[in-house]
């Protein structure tokens, strides 16, 4: 790590111009080490991402190895002997939850050559919905599903060809991006209707997913700001979606575009979208009528995943522990955090959240946490548009994904892809990304001093 | 990090901290426990070689099936995939911390995936996949050519994992499905789906025998590169993950040893072993489906757990690998820790060895005494598990919440 030669100036400085007061952005909430609360776990392996929660109780420590199981091991076709876990496909991205989100973490695009499994591509066509809204693609479906099952037709695989987009830090420093292109080849189906929109999106790491989801609504509408009233260019808003089991729109918190609004309707959609699996939530095959090997393949039953194993698999991923902060003492670190917070990042990516005294579970009720997003969605420009509307959030607004973990994603994914798409090498290249309402932050952080910029990524490091 | 690791280390050895302090000219004594990784390997290697002995007495058993088959050498193999199980078993207990089995391309989930993509093999019943061209035994077209080459790459094919290969892909071609046409019958295969009528290029009972024989192969092979990697290598110069694992940071070593068993007894037996069985509600949902042996593959499992703790292994043909042990050592650094150990892997073995077999009797819904059964194994292993940390934490060493899955 660079030492700093001139923190304190540097500080003096930028806290000046920013907050107008020589003493610097109150970042306590921005350095705490458990970063889940009292489900946070002290690992810094491969396995740093698989942990259950430090603070569950013995039965529920049982569940979590019992969900641990289906969430790792593979679905198999239909009929095999073990029947609990038939009905893969017949279309599919992959086989098991562990494949996209390996070792709990997150996915990236495909290398040259290979079919995407963790880079998810979601289709659609503006009105073609019962109620105006955009529906599937008519033939593909939700989604591209580059697997099937012996007897039926994969939908096709993705070649990406990326442009290099350079610039140059407020220092003369320069920097390159990647801007993928996708082409779609090998389609087993023909080609996709005209008009069709299209959403990359990769795994995201599935860590503190309970936590996030015992947060209460009131709490994060309360952040929502949708006519940036309070001038600070940041509008987040909510997206509200459907809950198929009440049929009342509720906040949407979990997807790129908070479009699921808890663990089950996520889970569920992966399952039926991307695995092929049915479950009471989201039951049937996911063939379009035009595949018809598809419709008559043998299914694995009705549901293909029974409730029992689904709601195992559901508090499997309610109960993964969030790993510590480590480096806290290092003074870069520091530094980072109020670079971090003057940058104005914390607008979006807020540092802390507490959970509801009446959560699902004990073990999560009444936490503090510090996951650094609101849950809401935000208008992140042309950069960053993917131009596909996802209930209510634009082409352009994506959700504030958490950064907690992001220092550990290299040892447990053994890569540094970010953003929606995994378009970003690394957390300075996602920063450079942000446009629209990051697009402050983003220029603040081109400004900084290459010790600064050196700071702050070592406070990602650090989370 | 490494001054905090090596307080870790000799934390409970006063005499050698205070040697260390003290500021004596000699250089610092080596880890006392160096001996117990030693033995480690000498119980890993044998295992591994029996496991390869009678890896190797299922091929030929297979090559006499293939060669003439009947009721006799049908009987044989099936006799023959039994044994090789249960040194296997015994070698799940080396899992879990990212060795030579289980760690960057090891060969776990080519020798022992479940649930197996039977119908990705051969034909599973009449009404469905029969038909040729939906399966690789079937489609002579596709895969002109079944070879443990081909066998390995279905394995990976498909958005991660096909499995297609290993011990209970070999089961599933022995066996066939299990029907459960009688309440104790195991799968029903006759020998007759090995009796070549025709061209063997597009025979499907000759090309069933052509994986049969492609997936012993291939097993051999991976068991190979496991003897390997555990055998003793003089030449420094060749790369060797025995040296590096006896050579290397005793406290690292240690951990991974406890990490395995572990790993196998709360995550691997407790977790996906009994408690998913118990709650899928499928008859079929145990390792060894086809063949009904999971009540034995459990048994032998604990056995493996026993043999790296007490340090003590008996080989297929009688003679004992043994020497300086996880229990010594527990027993020195605290006497109730260590007596809790052994009545714990005593109950274990008991609970575990009193689950009835066949295990999908056991796990059917309406049996409740099989279900208190497999609950009380399961609930003996979570407690084995528990003990395990005590003994970690008597020796200094920290396990991870999962205890089960790395350094």
């Amino acid at each position: 790590m660079t030492p700093l030669r001139w923190p304190g100036v540097a500080l003096l400085l930028t806290a000046g111009l920013v907050g107008g007061c020589a003493r610097g952005p109150d970042v306590t909430a921005l350095l705490q080490p458990q970063s889940g609360g009292d489900t946070t776990v002290h690992e810094n392996s491969r396995q740093a991402f698989s942990q259950p929660a430090a603070n569950l109780v013995s039965a529920d420590r049982a569940t979590f190895f019992v969900g641990n199981a289906f969430f790792n091991s593979p679905w198999v076709v239909a009929p095999a002997s073990a029947s609990a876990r038939d009905g893969l496909g017949p279309l599919f991205n992959a086989r098991s939850c562990d494949a996209c989100h390996n070792n709990d973490g997150r996915g990236q695009p495909p290398l040259p050559g290979e079919r995407p499994v963790s880079l998810v591509f979601q289709f659609s066509v503006p009105g073609t919905g019962p109620n105006g809204q955009p529906g599937p693609e008519p033939t593909y479906g939700g989604n591209l599903n580059p697997f099937a099952i012996d007897g039926v037709s994969a939908e096709g695989t993705v070649r990406i060809e990326s442009r290099e987009l350079t610039g140059t830090f407020a220092d003369g420093e320069a920097y390159a991006l990647l801007e993928p292109n996708y082409v779609f080849e090998d389609l087993g189906y023909g080609s996709f209707a005209p008009n069709t929109e299209i959403s990359p999106r990769v795994a995201p790491a599935v860590i503190g997913s309970g936590l996030l989801e015992q947060v209460p609504e009131a709490q994060i509408l309360e952040w929502a700001d949708a006519d940036d009233r309070d001038g600070n260019g940041i509008s987040g808003r909510a997206n509200h979606v459907l809950n198929l089991t009440t049929q009342q729109k509720v906040l949407g918190r979990f997807g790129w575009k908070a479009n699921q609004p808890d663990i089950a309707h996520q889970t569920s959609a992966a399952f039926s979208g991307e695995m092929g699996m049915a479950t009471t939530l989201r039951p049937g095959q996911n063939c379009t009528p035009a595949q018809t090997a598809c419709n008559g393949a043998p299914t694995g039953g009705s549901p293909e995943i029974s409730d029992e194993i689904f709601d195992r698999i559901v508090q499997y991923q309610r109960t993964l522990a969030v790993p510590a902060r480590r480096d806290l003492d290092n003074p870069a670190v520091k530094t980072g955090a109020k670079r971090f917070a003057e940058a104005g990042c914390s607008g979006c990516h807020r540092p802390e959240l507490k959970t509801d005294a009446k959560a699902v579970l004990p073990e999560l009720a009444n936490q503090t946490f510090h996951p650094f997003t609101d849950l809401l969605v935000h208008d992140m420009g042309p950069e960053l548009a993917d131009y596909r509307p996802d209930g209510e959030a634009t082409g352009s607004e994506w959700r504030t994904p958490p950064l907690w973990g992001l220092g550990l994603q290299h040892l447990v994914n053994g890569h540094t892809r970010l953003l929606h798409d995994g378009r970003a090498r690394n957390a300075s290249e996602a920063i450079l990304w942000h446009g629209g309402e990051g697009a402050a932050a983003r220029d603040a952080y081109k400004a900084m001093s290459k010790s600064d910029r050196a700071a702050l990524i070592a406070f990602l490091d650090s989370l | 990090m490494n001054m905090k690791r090596l307080l870790r280390i000799f934390g409970g050895s006063t005499l050698i901290a205070a040697g260390l302090l003290a500021g004596c000219a000699k250089a610092p004594a080596d880890d006392p426990r160096r001996p117990v990784l030693n033995t480690y390997a000498d119980i890993v290697l044998a295992t591994y070689e029996d496991t390869l002995k009678a890896a190797k007495a299922l091929d030929a058993s297979v090559d006499a099936l293939l060669a003439a088959p009947s009721e006799q050498t049908l009987a044989d193999a099936r006799d023959k995939w039994r044994a090789a199980r249960i040194p296997y078993d015994h070698s799940e207990a080396f899992r879990f911390y990212g060795g030579p089995i289980d760690g960057e391309g090891g060969p776990e989930g080519q020798l022992n995936g479940w649930p197996l993509d039977e119908n990705h093999i051969d034909s599973v019943g009449a009404a469905y996949n029969a038909a040729p061209g939906l399966n690789i035994v079937g489609n002579a077209a596709a895969f002109p050519s079944i070879t443990p080459k081909l066998v390995s790459e279905q394995n990976e094919a498909g958005g991660e994992k096909n499995i297609a290969s290993g011990y209970h892909a070999i089961e599933f071609l022995l066996w066939g499905q299990d029907l459960n046409q009688t309440p104790d019958a195991s799968g029903q295969r006759p020998y007759t789906d090995y009796v070549v009528k025709g061209d063997p290029a597009t025979d499907v009972a000759a090309r069933r025998g052509q994986y049969l024989k492609a997936a012993t192969t291939l097993l051999i092979s991976d068991l190979q590169s496991l003897v390997t990697a555990w055998t003793v290598v003089d030449d420094p110069a060749v790369p060797s993950y025995r040296r590096d694992f006896v050579t290397g940071d005793v406290y690292t070593g240690l951990k991974r040893m406890l990490t395995g068993m572990v790993g196998l007894s709360e995550v691997e037996m407790a977790g996906e072993r009994l408690a998913v069985p118990l709650l899928s509600g499928d008859q079929e949902e145990e390792q060894s489906c086809f063949s009904d042996f999971t009540s034995n593959d459990l048994q032998a499992n604990v056995a493996g757990i026993k043999a790296v703790y007490l340090g003590r292994y008996e080989r297929l043909d009688g003679s004992v690998v043994s020497g300086p042990s996880l229990a010594e050592f527990v027993a020195k650094a605290d006497a109730m820790v260590a007596e809790e150990m052994k009545a714990r892997l005593e109950s274990t073995s008991n609970q575990v060895a009193a689950i009835h077999s066949p295990f999908d009797r056991e796990i059917r819904q309406d049996n409740t005494e099989g279900h208190a059964r497999v609950q009380a194994g399961a609930d003996a292993l979570r407690s084995l598990a528990i003990s395990l940390g005590r003994a970690a934490t008597a020796l200094g060493i920290f396990m991870s919440p999962i205890q089960g899955s790395g350094d």
